[in-house]
């Protein structure tokens, strides 16, 4: 029996990609599969992300090992040695026991082998099919053979076979027989799959057909991802953001919010939970992009409850944002054409504007359910429902499906590759090979003269190949490579990366050359010539040079540190003894739980004590109470920590060290018995009954403002349910809530519909005016104002509950650890969506509380995804850093600094023992940050000698 | 008026299909951004279903709010949490003291529960109006034969009457009995309650709307005919 996936992943957006990295790092081998033509999911149409604006897909590329990775932007495809891409798929049915699933796949024909295609468009210019391009949102059109993401490599057509004639014009007019039109949808079973991880994520809403957005009548309303496109430089409109009516430049834009989500006659009673962030960035970049400053987003809560959201708020609004609530409730056209809106302004005042574009902040489709087969035994679902999430809220829950799939590697004994680089150091002999691409590079560059400069000045010899990306080709290239006994080659074709992963296992020194570029750049044969020498020259002078790259390695501490024995580091350790990996708790106090006292869900607080016995009882975790960590130093791999425990001080040497010290309620005090914490109340209610009549409660208390400016998370779901249980207790209990904006995300809107449905009275304050609070005898009086009725209130109340929210541990971490902190306090990974758990510091991760608010089970799910990322290297044997590292020239470093400070990856240290400064192979990324900083030229990036560089510059300069 | 459970707004007015009671009002604004009079003399329908989930009803009583409302329904058609509107303008109106009600609609609501049009014309006059608008169209070439049917049984449209056809705009009349000669379509009008304008509707009154609508029933049922049709 073939058993050669550990593991099926089931959609190939961001989840997909990042749980069949977590395995494929492990040497795990995944089958990764899309019903969609290409990979990528949604986010292959997105280029900027919150909270930099830029997009960083990349940082989810693996840093240890990278060359496994054989890329550099994860946009253009994925590509690992250990991910074999199945397109076109979807899963039929899933049989058998973990260890031993039998799944048939459903699989769509693409039309087009790619092994084969070229990518020369002829097919595309005699298709007679002209369609809308869903990729750009409707706004641009395509033919029925396309390209379905622009930026992908390769770039391979495939046919959309919905709107495909059959006419056969591209079949008889591809020049390498690469298209087959004939194929239906075929059944494929394959046997022997350790599990199934299903990340098929979720649809977006559709508006049209709602007659209130008018989308079929007014060309200048679009969704939010339309919206993106037009921003975008492989967009429509190829970057020039222009509305779709009449080519306007766009200026002013109307983010219509909460479109099919928080509907309850639509049947969407959830919060979609990304929008007001995604409206919040599209505004951001907007007003950047075309120095405009009067666009406006109109919603009801604007749910920014992400750690950083708040203050990125505030950025927006400083661009000159409006935010109005008002929720919208139809699109009109105004006299001159222009999309035109009323709304409710700030004093019950109706107003009509008109904008140059509608942009509708679509959520998460209505009623869609997980295929029946998720109830299978080994097939774990990413989400609970198909779902809409923030993109660290997915990698967290990636790698929480990940850990699991890979216990059944682990368990059912799969096979794992790792890498196995062996670096050839005999003396340089290279040789250059030309793929002609079909006629493409016969026709446009002079390849005669090429070969012929290149053997008379430099004594080199080139072979020009048909296709080198065919199964042909890529043979003959192979035997020329045998027959010359070639050691560093040179190829030129259209594209690289397909290359650079079918010779990563090669111990050639490759350099690859995009002829399409200088094809597409350049406007005559001449000239493209010309250009293409150069670059060929300028690669042999590095490929000469080039020094091999001994590969270090070292052996790993097989043991993890965890600091911290609250619910995410319970979680860490409990995974990573799972995986073999032994475990060091240190925990402050003397019990294990941390935050547990204050949880008031039955099945949390169950599951947590379930985790508190377990990891008590593992043989495999030590745990040390009333104890902190006091001083740390060492590598990825090769940590050693000081821990001190009742005035003893012990070392501990693990190969990693999870943060888990989490933190807990911001700090309250008021004397009065009258005056209760939400967290507090939460407990209260668990055991009896609340007495009070009119009970009041205050949101945002001392949060969301300075210098506490970030939401909690997760007060108000708690709020949410401490007034349905009083109002279970006693129906005609007043209560009154004061809100800035209910961050009731995903599916805690439910309890926010549930609440107002047992009459729960919600007022909302501005962040300027808390609502007064007077003390009486009998109670208190709060006094506010009322937007809706526009007047001053006074409520009576007879207990008054604060929401005080969430603050991280000061346990100066930050300082020990050499790790970023927040201005809040919370310590920072090294990318907010793309690696959430992962610090600056290679081998150290951060979870739960101490990094971020989260409820408990997210904690938990945080703390099992930083395990998953500390098993990369805790699995390894040795660790191997990439060939391309910084060094330093001891003789020459001044010991500045400069270089420490300004690694962007915390690789480089000071030596304790002899104050030189040094380079972490295992973290250098091989950036070059440190060598443009340093003022002496002490710093040398491996690759990139000064000499080689300089012949290289020189050539190109011709 | 006090707020005893059985009397509210909110208790007392009809639901839609999703169980929309007013409390499930987010105030999220788009009844207020889209009703067409947001703004006049105060109105918001946004403030009005909050004040009925606050339970001040008698306010609302008071004031002109309920009787600003056009009852178009554009707000409710948007709603996200489906809160009949409408029904509760209706309801708040349906408490107002009937010497309070604005107009002459609750007079015509009188009228017609005592002499069955909302006028008051005596049914004398009715019946020379509609025998002397059959005579008229009777006239015109081709429609020789028409004789306007009272009372008639086993028609296929019982056709009530907007008392303004029958006052002061006879002529549409005319132009519809011309169309339902020409289409061969077999109709009859009832010689007494024949009001087609159900007020009831508009001033909040139940009761009054049931009696008039069970006229009509009772007309369908005794003249045994399949189709009603009200004529504007």
């Amino acid at each position: 029996m073939d058993r050669k996936f550990s593991t099926l992943v089931a959609g190939a957006g961001i989840s997909g990609v990042r749980a069949a990295l977590d395995l494929a790092e492990l040497g795990y081998r995944v089958l990764l599969i899309d019903k969609k033509a290409s990979a990528g999911g949604i986010l292959s149409q997105l280029d900027y992300q919150f909270p930099n604006d830029h997009c960083g897909m990349c940082r989810t590329l693996p840093m240890i090992d990278r060359n496994n990775g054989a890329q550099f932007c994860l946009r253009k495809g994925i590509f690992h040695k250990n991910i074999t891409f199945m397109p076109g798929c979807e899963i039929e049915t899933v049989k058998g026991t973990p260890g031993n699933l039998s799944i048939s796949l459903k699989r769509s024909p693409l039309g087009v082998d790619p092994e084969k295609c070229t990518g020369c468009l002829s097919c595309e210019s005699v298709c007679p099919v002209t369609v809308k391009e869903d990729f750009n949102g409707n706004l641009s059109q395509r033919k029925a053979i396309y390209l379905p993401v622009p930026h992908n490599i390769p770039n391979k057509r495939v046919i959309d076979f919905e709107s495909c004639t059959k006419c056969g014009e591209c079949v008889s007019e591809c020049p390498t027989n690469a298209i087959d039109i004939t194929k239906d949808v075929g059944i494929e079973t394959i046997d022997g799959i350790g599990s199934v991880i299903l990340a098929t994520g979720t649809e977006l809403y559709n508006p049209d057909g709602v007659d209130l957005y008018n989308t079929s009548k007014i060309k200048d309303v679009v969704t939010a991802t339309a919206f993106e496109r037009i921003m975008s430089s492989s967009g429509p409109y190829k970057g020039k953001i222009q509305r779709p009516s009449d080519g306007k430049e766009i200026k002013k834009v109307a983010f219509i919010q909460c479109v099919g989500s928080r509907n309850l006659m639509i049947g969407a009673d959830y919060c979609s939970s990304v929008c007001c962030m995604f409206a919040l960035k599209e505004a951001a970049l907007l007003a950047e992009k075309t120095k405009s400053s009067d666009s406006a987003i109109f919603c009801m809560d604007l749910r920014t409850f992400s750690r950083d959201g708040e203050r990125y708020k505030e950025r927006v609004k400083e661009k000159g944002v409006r935010f109005i609530r008002s929720r919208i409730h139809s699109v009109e056209k105004d006299d001159s054409g222009n999309p035109s809106i009323s709304y409710v302004d700030a004093d019950g005042k109706q107003k009509s504007e008109s904008f140059d574009l509608v942009v509708l902040s679509t959520g998460k489709s209505q009623n869609l359910t997980h295929p029946s087969f998720i109830e299978n035994e080994g097939v774990f679902g990413i989400s609970e429902t198909p779902d809409f999430k923030e993109i660290s809220d997915s990698m967290i829950n990636s790698s929480f499906a990940s850990s699991k799939a890979i216990q059944i590697a682990k368990e059912y004994d799969y096979e794992t590759k790792k890498s196995s680089t062996q670096i050839n150091d005999d003396d340089p002999k290279l040789h250059i090979i030309l793929c002609s691409c079909g006629n493409l590079f016969k026709e446009n560059v002079d390849l005669t003269k090429i070969t012929e400069d290149i053997s008379r000045i430099y004594g080199i010899g080139i072979t020009t190949i048909d296709q080198a990306c065919s199964l042909e080709g890529w043979s003959e290239l192979k035997s020329i490579i045998d027959e010359k006994g070639v050691n560093r080659l040179i190829i030129g074709a259209c594209n690289p990366q397909i290359f650079s992963t079918k010779l990563s296992d090669n111990s050639l020194l490759t350099e690859i050359i995009t002829l399409a570029e200088h094809i597409s750049d350049t406007e005559s044969v001449d000239e493209a010539t010309k250009s293409i020498l150069s670059e060929i020259a300028s690669s042999i002078g590095r490929l000469k040079k080039y020094t091999p790259q001994k590969v270090r390695s070292m052996n790993i501490s097989k043991r993890a540190l965890v600091l911290g024995g609250g619910i995410s580091g319970l979680s860490s350790a409990k995974t990573l003894s799972d995986s073999g990996v032994p475990v060091t708790i240190v925990e402050k106090s003397d019990k294990l739980g941390g935050n547990l006292p204050f949880i008031s869900d039955e099945t949390v607080i169950k599951s947590i004590k379930n985790l508190i016995e377990k990891v008590s009882s593992d043989s495999n975790i030590d745990i040390l109470f009333n104890s902190e960590l006091s001083s740390h130093k060492g590598v990825p791999g090769k940590f050693e920590s000081v821990i001190s425990k009742e005035n003893t001080e012990l070392i501990v040497q693990t190969g990693s060290i999870i943060v888990a010290t989490g933190g807990g309620k911001a700090s309250f005090d008021d004397e009065n018995e009258r005056v209760k914490t939400t967290f507090d109340l939460s407990i209260e209610l668990m055991e009896k009954k609340v007495d009070a009549k009119n009970i009041v409660m205050m949101q945002c208390k001392d949060s969301r403002v300075e210098p506490f400016n970030y939401c909690s998370r997760i007060c108000c779901g708690k709020a949410l349910d401490n007034a349905i249980k009083i109002k279970e207790q006693n129906p005609d209990a007043k209560i009154t809530m004061f809100y800035r904006d209910i961050m009731a995300y995903g599916d805690i809107e439910k309890k926010y519909t549930e609440a107002r449905r047992r009459g729960v009275i919600f007022k909302r304050f501005e962040k300027e005016k808390y609502p007064e609070v007077i003390s009486n005898d009998n109670g208190f009086t709060i006094k506010a104002f009322d937007f809706i009725l526009n007047e001053d209130i006074e409520i009576k109340a007879d207990l008054l509950v604060y929401s005080t929210g969430v603050a991280p541990q000061v346990d100066n971490l930050e300082k020990t650890l050499k790790l970023k902190t927040t201005v809040d306090g919370f310590i920072k990974e090294v990318d907010f969506k793309f690696r959430p758990v992962d610090t600056g510091k290679e081998g150290i991760f951060i979870c739960g509380l101490r990094r971020n608010p989260a409820n408990a089970s997210e904690a938990e799910k945080e703390g099992v995804s930083a395990a998953q990322r500390a098993l990369r290297l805790l699995n390894s044997e040795i660790l191997i850093s990439s060939g391309q590292v910084a060094h330093v020239r001891h003789s020459i470093c001044s010991r500045c600094n400069a270089c420490v400070t300004a690694c962007p990856y915390t690789a480089r240290f000071v030596s304790v023992e002899d104050r030189k400064v040094y380079v972490d192979d295992i973290s250098c990324q091989g950036c070059g940050t440190c060598a443009s900083v340093c003022p002496n030229n002490a710093t040398i990036i491996e690759g990139f000698e000064e000499k080689g560089i300089l012949d290289s510059i020189e050539a190109a300069l011709g | 008026m006090e707020n005893s459970k059985d009397k509210t707004v909110k208790d007392l007015a009809p639901l839609r299909d999703i169980k929309s009671s007013p409390e499930l009002c987010m105030s999220c604004g788009t009844c207020s951004a889209g009703c067409p009079i947001t703004g006049q003399d105060g109105f918001d329908p946004r403030k009005i279903v909050g004040m009925v989930i606050e339970g001040r009803d008698q306010e609302l009583v008071e004031s002109n709010l309920p009787w600003l409302c056009t009852m178009c329904a554009k707000c409710e058609h948007a709603c996200p949490m489906g809160i009949n509107i409408t029904g509760i303008v209706r309801t708040i109106r349906g408490l107002v003291d009937r010497d309070k009600v604005p107009g002459m609609i609750h007079k015509g609501v009188e009228l017609c529960l005592e002499t069955g049009n909302n006028i008051g014309l005596p049914s004398e006059d009715f019946d020379f109006i509609i025998e002397d608008v059959g005579e008229e169209v009777a006239e015109e070439e081709g429609y020789e034969e028409f004789a306007a049917p009272i009372d008639k049984e086993n028609a296929n449209i019982l056709h009530t009457l907007h008392n303004k056809l029958v006052n002061t705009q006879n002529e549409d009349l005319v132009h519809w009995w011309k169309i339902f000669h020409a289409a061969d379509e077999s109709f009859t009008i009832p010689s007494e309650n024949w009001e087609g304008v159900n007020w009831g509707l508009f001033s909040g009154d139940d009761e009054s709307m049931k009696t008039v609508v069970g006229r009509i029933v009772e007309h369908m049922e005794k003249l045994k005919v399949k189709n009603l049709m009200y004529p504007e």
